[in-house]
C-alpha cells in the first residue's frame, strides 16, 4: 500500500472543480454512428483481405489475373469513354474548400460578408453547399491575448456555431478546422450537413471565433448569409489515379546499401490524384512505408525535386493535401500547386533521402549547477546506447534568453553516418518542449538538439531523456507524371 | 488471460479482450460499448485544453478514428484506457503544434458552474483558482487533467506517462498540498 494518498473529500472537491460540459447529444450519437458503422467495415475489409490470403495465388495465377483485368479495363474505356470519365470524376475541388461531392444542386456564397465589432472583425469567405455537407470558411484577425495574464470568466457559454435557417431550424457544426494560414489573420473552416434546397438566405451564429478562449473578445456574432447557385462549371474534377505508379528507390538499377535499406523499411513514393484548373494543376501523393518499428508520422522528405523531361526545376508552391494521414496510416501526404501548363513533360517528382524516425529510450543526469552561467559549455563525453546505434553526447551549451526563456544545446554525434538527429525531452519540465535534428540532408555526422524551459533554466539535476533517433535513409524516390499518359 | 484494475473504466464497462478482440471483429454492440465507455472523458479531456465545443468535437472525433486505426495493433496489457488517452494526447498535442501554441499556455478549464465553484473554495475566487492552476507546469496539470478531467486512476496515468504508480501518487499529494494551503480550503 502506498504511503501517498490523497483524502476521499478533497478528491471529490478536485472533480467537481473540474467538471467539464459534456458533449453535446446530437454529436455523441453521431460519433456513434461513425465509430461503429466504420469499424464495422474496416473488419469486414481486412476479412476479406484475409480470406485472399488464406488462398496461395501463383504468379502465373497472378499474371493471369492482372492481365484479364486489364483487358476488361482497357474494353470498357475503349468503349465508354463516358463510363471511364464518370468512374473517375466523382469529386469536384473548390479552391479554399477541398474536394467536394458533385452535384446538381450545389450552391455558394453570393458573396463575402464582413462584420466589424469593437477590436474584432470576421469575414465569411467562402460558403459552399453540397448535397451531402455544408462548408463555411471564414477569417478573423486575433486580437492579442496575453496569455501570462488571462483568466478566463468564471461562467461562460458552449462555444456550438450553428446555421439558423429562414424557419428558425438550426443545423449543428459537424466539426471545425484551422486552415493554413496565409499570414492575414485566424482562417477557420465549419462543416455543417447539407442544407435544404430553395433555402438562399440564413444566420451563421458563433458563439466565439476559432481560437479565442472565453471572455477574450466579442462573443455571440450572428452573421447573415445569401446564397446563390453555383455557377456552371463550378470546381473542377478530381482525378484519382488508383494505386498510382509507386515507386521502390532506383538509383540507376545499382543495388547501393541505401537502396537496400530503403526497400528493408518499405518506403515508396506516389502520386494519389491531381486536379487540372485553368491555370496549372494541384498534385497530391505521399510517402508510404511499412515498417511498423517507425515512430508514428516518422519519415519526413529531406528534399523533394519536381524536374521537367530536360531536367530543369519545376517552381511549385506548397498547398494543404486533401487526406491527412492519421495515427498508424504510416504515410505523409504532400499537395503542391504548379502554375502553368507549358512544361517538357513528363514531369519527375525526386526525393533525395528521408528521414526515418525510430522511438528509443535512453536517459541520462545533468545537474545544470545553483547558478548556471549563459553561454557556458559544460563536456559531457556520455555514451548513449539507443537503439541498433550508440550516440556520443559530447557537450552542452547553457543558454539564457533576456525574455526568461531558456534553453540546453547538447551537442551529440554517433559513428554510424545514418544517424542525423536525436530527439531530447526533460520530462520533468515539458514547458518549452524538446527538439533534435534538422529536416534536411545534414553535413556530417554530428549535430545539435534543444531542451527548451519556458521559465528559465531548472535549478536541480535533470532526467534527460532520448525518446528518438533519426536516421537519414537515401533514395532516390521517383515517379514521373503526365497527365495525357496518367489521366 | 483478462486484466482490469480495480476502479478502471476498463472495470466499470467490462472491457477485456474477448471485447476488444470482438470489436477489432467489426461487432457492433463491442464497438458501442468502447465508445460509450470513452466518448464523455475524452470528449471533456479535450475540452478542458482547448476551451471551446468545436475544437473539442474535431479532437474528439480525430481520437476515436485513430482509436480504430490503431486498434487491430493494440496489445491487451490491462491498460485500455491509457492507450486510448495516449492517442487523445497525441492529437492534443498535434493540434497546439499545428496552432504553434507553446503547451506552457494551454489554460486548465475550471468547470462552468459558478455555485458549485463557490462552495468549494470558499473565500477564494475562479481567478485565483485559474492563476494558480496556470502557474503550474504543464505536466503537472496534465496529472491533475488526466486524474479529475478523465477520471483515470493512478495504475493508468502512470502507464500513460511511464512513471510508477507512487511516483505519480506522490506528485498528485504534493500539488493537493499546495493546493489546500494556497485555497485555504477547510476540513481538507
Amino acid at each position: 500500500m502506498s504511503e501517498f494518498s490523497v483524502r476521499p473529500e478533497f478528491d471529490e472537491m478536485m472533480k467537481a472543480i473540474f467538471d467539464m460540459p459534456g458533449p453535446e447529444e446530437t454529436f455523441v450519437s453521431s460519433l456513434r454512428e461513425q465509430f461503429v458503422t466504420t469499424g464495422a467495415a474496416n473488419a469486414q475489409k481486412s476479412s476479406y483481405t484475409g480470406r485472399k490470403q488464406a488462398y496461395r495465388i501463383t504468379p502465373r495465377m497472378a499474371w493471369g489475373l492482372v492481365l484479364g483485368l486489364t483487358l476488361i479495363v482497357v474494353v470498357l474505356a475503349s468503349t465508354s469513354p463516358t463510363a471511364a470519365t464518370a468512374m473517375k470524376r466523382l469529386l469536384k475541388y473548390i479552391p479554399g474548400i477541398g474536394s467536394i461531392e458533385q452535384s446538381t444542386s450545389l450552391r455558394m456564397l453570393a458573396e463575402p460578408v464582413r462584420v466589424q465589432r469593437e477590436n474584432a472583425a470576421v469575414t465569411v469567405e467562402q460558403l459552399v453547399a453540397g448535397s451531402e455537407r455544408t462548408v463555411v470558411v471564414y477569417r478573423h484577425i486575433e486580437p492579442a491575448v496575453d496569455y501570462e495574464q488571462y483568466i478566463p470568466p468564471s461562467e461562460y457559454k458552449a462555444d456550438r456555431p450553428e446555421l439558423i435557417l429562414p424557419d428558425g431550424s438550426k443545423l449543428d457544426v459537424r466539426f471545425g478546422r484551422h486552415m493554413p494560414s496565409d499570414g492575414k489573420g485566424i482562417l477557420y473552416a465549419l462543416e455543417f450537413g447539407p442544407i435544404p434546397s430553395g433555402v438562399t438566405e440564413l444566420t451563421l451564429s458563433l458563439t466565439r471565433l476559432a481560437g479565442l478562449p472565453p471572455g477574450a473578445g466579442p462573443e455571440d456574432w450572428a452573421i447573415p448569409l445569401k446564397l446563390k447557385p453555383a455557377p456552371e462549371g463550378t470546381g473542377y474534377p478530381v482525378i484519382e489515379l488508383p494505386e498510382a505508379i509507386p515507386t521502390q528507390p532506383s538509383p540507376a538499377g545499382e543495388k547501393t546499401e541505401s537502396s537496400v535499406i530503403a526497400a528493408e523499411y518499405g518506403i515508396s513514393l506516389a502520386i494519389d490524384k491531381y486536379v487540372e484548373s485553368p491555370d496549372g494543376y494541384i498534385l497530391e501523393g505521399s510517402l508510404r512505408w511499412k515498417d511498423a518499428s517507425i515512430s508514428e508520422f516518422g519519415v519526413t522528405p529531406l528534399k523533394i525535386l519536381l524536374l521537367d523531361a530536360d531536367g530543369n526545376e519545376v517552381p511549385r508552391e506548397d498547398t494543404l493535401p486533401d487526406t491527412m494521414p492519421t495515427l498508424g496510416s504510416k504515410q505523409y501526404n504532400w499537395a503542391y500547386k504548379l502554375t502553368g501548363k507549358d512544361f517538357a513533360w513528363p514531369l519527375t517528382f525526386l526525393v533525395e533521402a528521408v528521414e526515418v524516425r525510430f522511438p528509443v529510450n535512453a536517459k541520462f543526469k545533468f545537474d545544470p549547477g545553483p547558478n548556471p552561467q549563459a553561454d557556458r559549455i559544460v563536456d559531457l563525453n556520455l555514451d548513449l546506447p539507443a537503439g541498433d546505434v550508440v550516440v556520443y553526447v559530447d557537450s552542452v551549451k547553457i543558454l539564457e534568453h533576456s525574455d526568461g526563456t531558456a534553453a540546453l544545446e547538447f551537442a551529440i554525434r554517433s559513428d554510424d553516418p545514418r544517424v542525423i538527429g536525436a530527439s531530447l525531452i526533460d520530462l520533468e519540465d515539458m514547458s518549452g518542449g524538446g527538439g533534435g535534428g534538422v529536416p534536411r540532408i545534414p553535413e556530417g555526422n554530428a549535430f545539435t538538439s534543444t531542451i527548451y524551459y519556458e521559465n528559465g533554466l531548472p535549478s536541480s539535476p535533470i532526467t534527460v531523456s532520448l525518446t528518438d533517433i533519426a536516421l537519414l535513409v537515401k533514395g532516390p524516390w521517383q515517379v514521373t507524371w503526365d497527365p495525357a499518359v496518367n489521366p | 488471460m483478462t486484466k482490469t484494475h480495480p476502479g478502471s473504466t476498463e472495470e466499470q464497462f467490462g472491457i477485456d479482450d474477448s471485447l476488444i478482440e470482438q470489436a477489432v471483429g467489426g461487432d457492433k454492440a463491442a464497438l458501442g460499448r468502447i465508445y460509450d465507455a470513452y466518448v464523455n472523458p475524452i470528449y471533456r479531456y479535450h475540452y478542458s485544453r482547448v476551451g471551446n465545443t468545436p475544437d473539442a468535437e474535431d479532437l474528439t472525433s480525430q481520437t476515436f478514428m485513430a482509436v480504430l486505426e490503431s486498434l487491430p495493433r493494440y496489445k491487451f496489457h490491462g491498460y485500455f484506457s491509457a492507450w486510448v488517452f495516449r492517442i487523445a494526447r497525441n492529437k492534443a498535442m498535434d493540434f497546439f503544434r499545428a496552432q504553434k501554441r507553446n503547451l506552457g499556455e494551454i489554460p486548465l478549464q475550471l468547470a462552468h458552474h459558478d455555485d458549485v465553484l463557490e462552495k468549494i473554495i470558499q473565500g477564494q475566487t475562479c481567478e485565483e483558482l485559474s492563476a494558480l492552476l496556470q502557474s503550474l507546469k504543464e505536466e503537472e496539470r496534465e496529472v491533475i487533467r488526466l486524474r479529475y478531467v478523465a477520471q483515470l486512476t493512478y495504475v493508468e496515468i502512470a502507464s500513460l506517462l511511464g512513471r510508477k504508480e507512487d511516483a505519480v501518487r506522490k506528485s498528485l499529494t504534493r500539488l493537493l498540498e499546495k493546493f489546500s494551503c494556497q485555497l485555504e480550503v477547510q476540513d481538507v
